[in-house]
């Protein structure tokens, strides 16, 4: 054990790759249930998830076990702040692209990105975001003629 | 006398007035869409698609293939100048490229990218031309038993390449497997791990998994150090290398060439598996191994090199077979069915102004590159005056509207948003996605051919060891694993990658 805590062994990254492997493994073994078996000769739709599964629950409890007994890495924070506002301007646009339309959608996404270093002044998001949008809207809409409108239904 | 009547036929095809303008019209925007951070070929290939349907087939395809080298240069130039690999074939290229344009050197890596990607160009052009209709013969008698063997070799042999511990990567590969069968199964029509969402019944696209991890899962992984991501590199440095530095990248070029070449035909290959490859053998063959990671510009030739002509000798099994090897490739061949032609077997003898006109086109678009990029790198390395502050959100925004085009679907977004945050995780857990995305690629061709294997053994799994090929190729996986995962060696190996 290196003389560490049995619980800084647990929270190490290899420990917590192990559990996430086996939780993976449990979890597609646990959906593949309701599929078709089938026969090795004629394989149904979970034989091979199945024996994948498999494999990767035991490599999952191998990467464990070796990290319990040896260095597992030691787990450094998380970027919360960034984490969270990258991804809330990522679902912007997965919720609103058709309703808020591009425009819209650009602006918001880009303001909040803005936010997550933590850097930027409202100010400076703002000129961002309205030459974003012209530039997206001149790309994508005018030169390549996405099927996005500028506007979305809920505002027009 | 074969061999020039054929490309003869093909430039003519090719360089007819018209067709040079479409292909020059493909690398100017496969470039300029490529060149944005977080667009790779995938993305860049799919938005571009719709302007080739009014086409002939012939131009069409041309036209395909400048955009598929633009977008692969542009990924390349991106990775170079702010480390933000478009796509994961460029991954390689960014460990060194993107020290040397810290140490004000970008110019010679955009330079002996373009260089090594000529010169893999055309000698795999040439090597297309020689090989691709005898080697079809070859490969029309693999039967699903040896494309099985293939599969596991290569999946096995790409865990050795990636840096951090092997066994993680195993687990990584299987993992990406079991992504990759997400969707419904063509055999029985049950639809798996779709939890009933009808946007998941095609399976995850691969475009929005890619850009997830690496896209997004980058840019959250950059917020956590800001400061250090605003050193901005202001000196690109002159474009011409010295006669040493030529004499430097010569050797890694025609390695990298080499490998690509080969690698690029094996199913699950190509680009990806060639430049980790190439970049593995340079750091192995270097005199000073030490210096990789940190600006050797042997670790930007080789893997340029062999990632260009793994990707234009990936066009081998497409073409003669119908196999796309890569999801590149799987949209090549979805643009052929558009302009009615099924790749195959007789696709070479069927319609052979179409098929040498690609190869001939291949080295013109490679061309083309070399005369428009080196020339406009000054335009591409404005891209590094912008803080990274100000130019995370326009990735992000431009991701997004990406990830959408490929299918117009709202969903894929969703599905990159959640890659994101599993990208992010695994850089905390410290496993490499590389092997994932290999993994999500061949898993359902991974199981087709077991699955084919399997009836045609009636049952019976030993027969995958009497049969001498894929006895031979199992074998080889099987004796790389264990090698690879001996205790001492692998320890030894992680100290090689860390140092």
């Amino acid at each position: 054990m290196n003389g560490k805590s049995p619980l800084k062994a647990l929270l190490s990254q290899d420990a917590l790759s192990g559990f996430m492997f086996m939780a993976f493994a449990g979890g597609f073994a646990w959906l593949a249930q309701d599929l078709s078996l089938g026969t090795a000769l004629r394989m149904g739709a979970g034989y091979f998830p199945l024996i994948l599964s498999a494999l990767l629950g035991l490599i999952g409890l191998f990467i464990l076990v070796r990290a319990l007994l040896g260095d597992g890495g030691e787990m450094t924070p998380f970027a919360w702040r960034g984490l969270l506002l990258v991804v809330a301007s990522v679902l912007v646009f997965g919720f609103g692209l058709s309703g808020l339309g591009l425009g819209p959608c650009v602006a918001i996404a880009t303001v909040l990105a803005t936010m997550a270093s933590g850097q930027v002044s409202l100010r400076m998001a703002v000129v961002l975001a309205v030459v974003l949008v012209i530039f997206t809207w001149a790309v994508f809409i005018l030169g390549l003629g996405l099927p996005i409108a500028l506007i979305g239904t809920w505002l027009s | 006398m074969d061999l020039i009547s054929n490309l003869a036929l093909g430039f003519a095809t090719s360089l007819s007035l018209y067709n040079l303008f479409y292909c020059f019209i493909g690398a100017l925007f496969g470039t300029l869409i490529g060149v944005l951070p977080g667009l790779g070929p995938v993305a860049t290939i799919a938005m571009l698609l719709p302007i080739t349907f009014g086409l002939e087939p012939v131009s069409a395809l041309i036209m395909l293939a400048g955009i598929y080298y633009g977008a692969q240069y542009g990924g390349s130039t991106t990775a170079i100048l702010i480390n933000l690999p478009g796509e994961s074939t460029s991954v390689v290229t960014a460990l060194d490229g993107y020290q040397m344009a810290r140490q004000g050197k970008a110019g010679k890596a955009l330079a002996t990218a373009a260089l090594g990607s000529f010169f893999a160009g055309t000698v795999t052009t040439i090597f297309i031309a020689l090989f691709a209709p005898p080697l079809a013969n070859l490969a029309l008698q693999f039967g699903p038993p040896e494309y099985f063997a293939l599969m596991v070799l290569g999946l096995i042999a790409s865990i050795t390449l990636a840096s951090g511990s092997l066994i993680k990567a195993l687990a990584m590969i299987l993992l990406g497997l079991l992504l990759g069968l997400v969707g419904r199964d063509v055999y029985t029509t049950e639809a798996r791990f779709t939890f009933d969402l009808e946007n998941l019944s095609d399976g995850l696209q691969f475009v929005a998994l890619a850009m997830g991890v690496y896209g997004i899962g980058e840019i959250v992984r950059n917020l956590e150090t800001p400061e250090q991501r605003s050193v901005a590199v202001s000196k690109v440095g002159g474009l011409m290398l010295s006669k040493a530095e030529f004499l430097r990248i010569t050797p890694p070029v025609l390695r990298g060439t080499g490998l690509g070449a080969i690698l690029g035909i094996l199913p699950g290959g190509g680009a990806l598996l060639s430049s980790f490859a190439s970049y593995a053998l340079e750091k192995k063959l270097s005199r000073n191994p030490a210096e990789f990671g940190r600006g050797a510009i042997e670790g930007v030739a080789g893997p340029e090199s062999a990632n260009n002509a793994g990707a234009q000798s990936s066009f081998i099994p497409m073409l003669t077979l119908g196999i796309p090897s890569n999801p590149v490739m799987a949209l090549m061949v979805g643009a052929l069915v558009i302009h009615g032609i099924t790749p195959g077997p007789s696709f070479v003898t069927d319609k052979p102004d179409l098929f040498w006109g690609l190869v001939a086109s291949m080295w013109v678009g490679n061309l083309m590159l070399v005369v428009l990029n080196l020339p406009l790198i000054g335009i591409w390395v404005r891209l590094l005056t912008v803080p990274y502050n100000y130019l995370f959100p326009a990735i992000i925004v431009f991701s997004a509207i990406g990830v959408f085009s490929v299918n117009n679907s709202t969903a894929d977004v969703l599905v990159m948003a959640g890659m994101g945050v599993f990208g992010y995780v695994l850089y905390k857990l410290n496993c490499e996605p590389a092997p994932l995305l290999l993994g999500f690629i061949l898993g359902p061709m991974l199981e087709e051919n077991l699955r084919r294997s399997m009836l045609l053994f009636r049952g019976d799994a030993t027969q995958f060891l009497t049969r001498p090929l894929t006895a031979t190729l199992l074998g080889i996986a099987l004796v790389s694993l264990i090698v690879v995962l001996l205790p001492n060696i692998s320890r030894k190996r992680e100290v090689v990658f860390k140092e």
